[in-house]
């Protein structure tokens, strides 16, 4: 048995209502033995994060709510030389305020930066999963019954397994496999615009082809002669952009390790 | 949230939402299929350009346009080149003064006359008080009336505020029981003049409740004469204004083309200012002169009603503290929702917080002291068990559920009007038979060339007969082709703002710390986000962070570089609210308070409204040196405490005695 979050991305817009409940929840409430108080600033048991991708005006912003992934395997419970981390029987990993020294070995051991260092009381403190919360009656953690677009999903790891294929969990190569799960989290796009500089007309219809070691993606140009290849991996890729009657351009080795605007394209009369 | 909501449906359902703003705006970053960037306050060239496509390309509904519409010939005119001016209005000519590409404006035209297409805002901001904002709103519906203004699909929509609070705008899917509920400390004894009650209570429903209206008949005492918000200053500081039109947002059309004029024959200027809403200095425009107008020699007093020292209330001799909503005993009403209403008591959550008392009571304890006759005339001696039943009365809901029952639960939820379906939808029934459903316009058809405006103001260049781009005139020149631009080259945009509800809310601790919200810069203050794109800040050595100074002739506006590719170049953006901690009172602000700096006049020469966005400012890095200058000169601003998570307290301004 083991509760899992899993976070819909495309779902998420952006309205911080996620971050603010957690704290509503945890700032100045004693939940001793789950948590002690969480300070009034600083901490932020779940941050929302910003991405803003592209340059203007191909710009796409996703939202990343992070919190604790209460991983299966954590190198933060192994760190702790006082054992005040455990894990629950529902998965979740907690930090025994009464027991925890403030030495903060777990803040290092912790490679998604979720714990923080509560000055005051000299405690480590972090997401609890709302663990008083289910302990008492309650279904669902307030982060989650905060979200507004039923972005943020919990439950049983079974109840949940239509959403967890396919879905990716932060930084995999930790082997601590986490139990937030994340879905759409948007690939690197290639986008651009495509005109006749001489008409001062977009080009519709304009032919897109996009090669990336010998894998070829076709699209074309909008009624606003925009084009746009998205969710792509980190690599190198060529374009061609071909529309009739006029020269062919191409753009070799575009590289997605940033989103790419290639901005407005003239296109020449052949 | 309800808009996002809205928002995501429209996605599922298959409609592509275009968005069209300076920046890439909340709702865009979630929402748009197609993000167009614009320069501030010059939709009306993008719009007239778009005319010209559907015109020259014959992609309007000439059909509508005839049987709908009047006066369209001189404006097709206009658009062709044809008038005066001589000046085609082509995506060219357009491109120029708004900064979006020729080709994609032909682009946008296209696609519009092509599909199904309705407007949408998210409710106004910025679009409508700019310079001269009357004409790209003209322009807007001109241009959904050349594609059918009511036909399926054509439609103009506004994302929040369904039901602004007055009874006279109801939409057609809420219930037939329209309540119209005052709180209390709002309820409106008009002033004598003769076109102010528009906002008081409908005179059908105070019927309904006797008491409640010989209680709220005019006062002997009452105001004998009214003056515009965004116009105070302007009378203070000139002893006199005149204006058109009604002093609120909201009336009725005629109502424009009366002229006022302050003071009225035989009463006096201004003495004293008694406000119960201390944000001119946040929330109006040109701030930095109503500060000059407090202080001006006219002004003997100044009386803030508020809930916290803030604003405008750092400049008053009198402060009454007065409770928030939780703090209080009233009867409520919810009606933004759109389908259902409901009404409720509302008790207090905790008792008043130190001193504070009602904003009602505030005003009946100085009612007390003028004497008991004015007492008892103000509050009639009402218990607030009684006040509540009196007010239910008078909400029109008293035939639909007795107060008796309504006093079991405390609430009542309205449902949305059952014929619901068979409701037509926007202007529906006008696009169907215009003859049958006439409009409220003199001629009942769209005017494209307003028969009001040619009668009344035929020579108004600012507010022509009909719509026009104005690039500069004689109450604002705030273009980047101005001479202006030389020094000031930015176009400041100003929304609604994202983490606040105008100036309220701006000390929240965990909003603060949203990254879009305050910025903490080098010393640690928490400055207001300046946006810019890397292009410009790079251009004056601007790093995301950095202390900023926003600045005009009017004066100077400190914030931190929010430096992102959310705006486009050529543009500073700043919400509106952020509280004033005044470095200078009549020059400096470290708060953040965008609206010091916009410009003074209206919105133009005869339409009288603010202008608080689409102006030309400059932004500069604040240097240690100037920092420590300042620091030197104004050491008592300095020396104000400031909260690490609230920013500028309350003690700062007390002095203790
Ligand atoms: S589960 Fe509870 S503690 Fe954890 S992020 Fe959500 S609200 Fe915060
Ligand atoms: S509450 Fe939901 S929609 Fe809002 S920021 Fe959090 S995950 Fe996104």
């Amino acid at each position: 048995m083991a509760k899992a979050f899993v976070i819909d991305v495309s779902r998420c817009s952006g309205c911080y209502n996620c971050q603010l409940a957690c704290k509503d929840e945890h700032v100045g409430n004693d939940w001793t033995p789950y948590a002690k108080p969480q300070p009034e600033i600083g901490q932020f048991w779940l941050k929302v994060q910003e991405n803003v991708c592209g340059t203007i005006p191909k710009v796409k912003i996703h939202y990343i709510p992070k919190l604790c992934n209460h991983c299966e395997k954590p190198s933060c419970l192994e760190s702790c030389p006082q054992e005040a981390i455990f894990r629950r029987e529902d998965g979740f990993i907690l930090i025994n305020p009464e027991k925890c020294n403030g030495c903060r070995d777990c803040l290092k051991a912790c490679p998604y930066n979720a714990i923080y260092y509560n000055e005051e009381l000299n405690i480590a403190q972090k997401c609890t999963g709302c663990a008083h919360l289910l302990d008492n009656g309650y279904k669902l953690p307030r982060c989650v019954e905060a979200c507004p677009t039923d972005a943020i999903k919990f439950g049983e790891v079974e109840e949940l397994q239509d959403l967890i294929p396919g879905a990716v969990v932060m930084k995999p190569e930790t082997g601590q496999k986490p139990r937030v799960y994340y879905r759409n989290i948007p690939g690197k796009f290639i986008a651009g615009t495509v005109y006749d500089p001489v008409a001062k007309e977009v080009i519709i219809g304009c032919r897109c082809l996009l090669t990336s070691g010998g894998k070829v993606m076709e699209t074309y140009t909008d009624a606003y002669g925009d084009f746009w290849f998205k969710d792509l991996a980190v690599g190198k890729y060529d374009l061609t952009l071909e529309a009739k009657g006029y020269a062919r351009k191409h753009f070799l080795g575009l590289n997605t390790a940033v989103d790419i605007n290639l901005g407005d394209i003239p296109l020449d009369k052949e | 949230m309800m808009s996002s909501r809205l928002c995501y449906f429209i996605t599922e359902i298959g409609i592509k939402s275009v968005y069209i703003s300076p920046d890439l705006n909340y709702g865009a970053a979630v929402h748009a299929d197609k993000w167009i960037p614009i320069l501030p306050n010059t939709d009306a060239a993008l719009q007239l350009a778009i005319a010209y496509v559907w015109l020259t390309e014959g992609t309007y509904d000439k059909e509508y346009v005839e049987t709908h519409a009047v006066g369209y010939e001189p404006f097709f005119d206009y658009v062709l080149g044809k008038a005066e001016d001589g000046i085609p209005k082509t995506p060219a000519w357009a491109s120029e003064k708004c900064g979006v590409p020729e080709w994609t404006i032909k682009a946008l035209a296209r696609d519009w006359a092509k599909k199904v297409t309705s407007i949408i805002h998210g409710n106004g901001g910025p679009g409508i008080r700019g310079p001269y904002a009357t004409e790209p709103a003209r322009l807007e519906a001109i241009l959904l009336g050349m594609q059918g203004l009511g036909k399926p699909g054509v439609h103009q929509a506004k994302m929040i505020e369904w039901h602004i609070h007055t009874p006279y705008y109801p939409l057609p899917y809420q219930s037939k029981q329209r309540p119209d509920i005052a709180v209390f400390a709002e309820v409106v004894r008009p002033p004598k003049t003769d076109y102010a009650g528009f906002f008081a209570h409908p005179p059908h429903l105070l019927d309904q409740s006797p008491e409640l209206k010989e209680l709220l008949k005019p006062m002997e005492v009452a105001p004998q004469q009214s003056l515009p918000k965004c116009m105070v200053h302007d009378a203070i500081l000139n002893g006199q204004a005149t204006w058109y039109g009604l002093d609120k947002f909201i009336g009725p059309r005629e109502e424009q083309f009366h002229l006022h004029k302050f003071p009225e024959e035989g009463c006096s200027t201004i003495h004293m200012i008694w406000t119960d809403s201390p944000c001119m200095t946040t929330c109006w425009n040109d701030g930095y002169r109503f500060v000059k107008a407090l202080q001006s020699e006219a002004i003997e007093c100044v009386v803030a009603q508020h809930q916290w020292l803030e604003n405008d209330c750092i400049l008053a001799d009198i402060i009454l503290p007065v409770t928030t909503k939780y703090e209080q005993d009233d009867l409520q009403e919810e009606a933004t929702g759109g389908t259902y209403e409901a009404v409720y008591r509302e008790y207090p959550a905790c008792p008043p917080v130190g001193e504070s008392v009602t904003d009602f009571e505030a005003v009946a304890r100085v009612a007390a002291k003028l004497g008991k006759e004015y007492y008892d005339r103000y509050t009639g001696n009402v218990p607030t068990e009684k006040l509540v039943e009196m007010f239910y009365n008078a909400s029109g809901l008293k035939d639909y559920l007795p107060y008796e029952e309504f006093k079991k639960d405390n609430v009542v939820i309205l449902p949305p009007d059952p014929d619901v379906k068979n409701v037509k939808p926007g202007l529906r029934e006008f696009y169907e038979d215009p003859e049958k459903n006439p409009l409220k316009t003199p001629t009942g058809k769209l005017e494209f060339t307003s028969t009001a405006l040619q009668e009344f103001f035929p020579d108004d260049e600012e507010r022509p007969p009909y719509p026009k781009w104005i690039e500069k005139g004689v109450s604002h020149d705030e273009s980047l082709s101005s001479e202006r631009a030389k020094k000031y080259p930015l176009l400041c945009v100003s929304n609604h703002p994202r983490w606040r509800m105008h100036a309220q809310c701006d000390d929240i601790t965990w909003t603060r710390e949203i990254e879009t919200m305050k910025i903490r810069a080098k010393d640690g203050y928490q400055y207001e986000p300046v946006w810019l794109h890397p292009s410009e800040a790079e251009k004056r050595g601007i790093k995301h962070g950095d202390i900023v100074k926003v600045f005009n002739e009017r004066g100077i506006v400190l914030g931190a570089a929010y430096v992102t590719e959310r705006i486009m170049p050529r543009v500073a953006y700043m919400d509106h609210g952020a509280r004033f901690d005044p470095i200078d009172p009549n020059g400096i602000d470290r708060g953040g308070a965008i609206n010091l700096i916009t410009p003074t006049a209206i919105t133009s020469k005869n339409a009288t409204g603010m202008v608080v966005s689409g102006f030309l400012v400059e932004v500069q890095k604040v240097t240690d040196e100037e920092m420590a200058e300042w620091k030197k000169k104004y050491p008592e601003a300095f020396a104000r405490k400031i909260d690490k998570a609230t920013g500028v307290c309350l003690e700062s301004w007390l002095i203790q005695k």
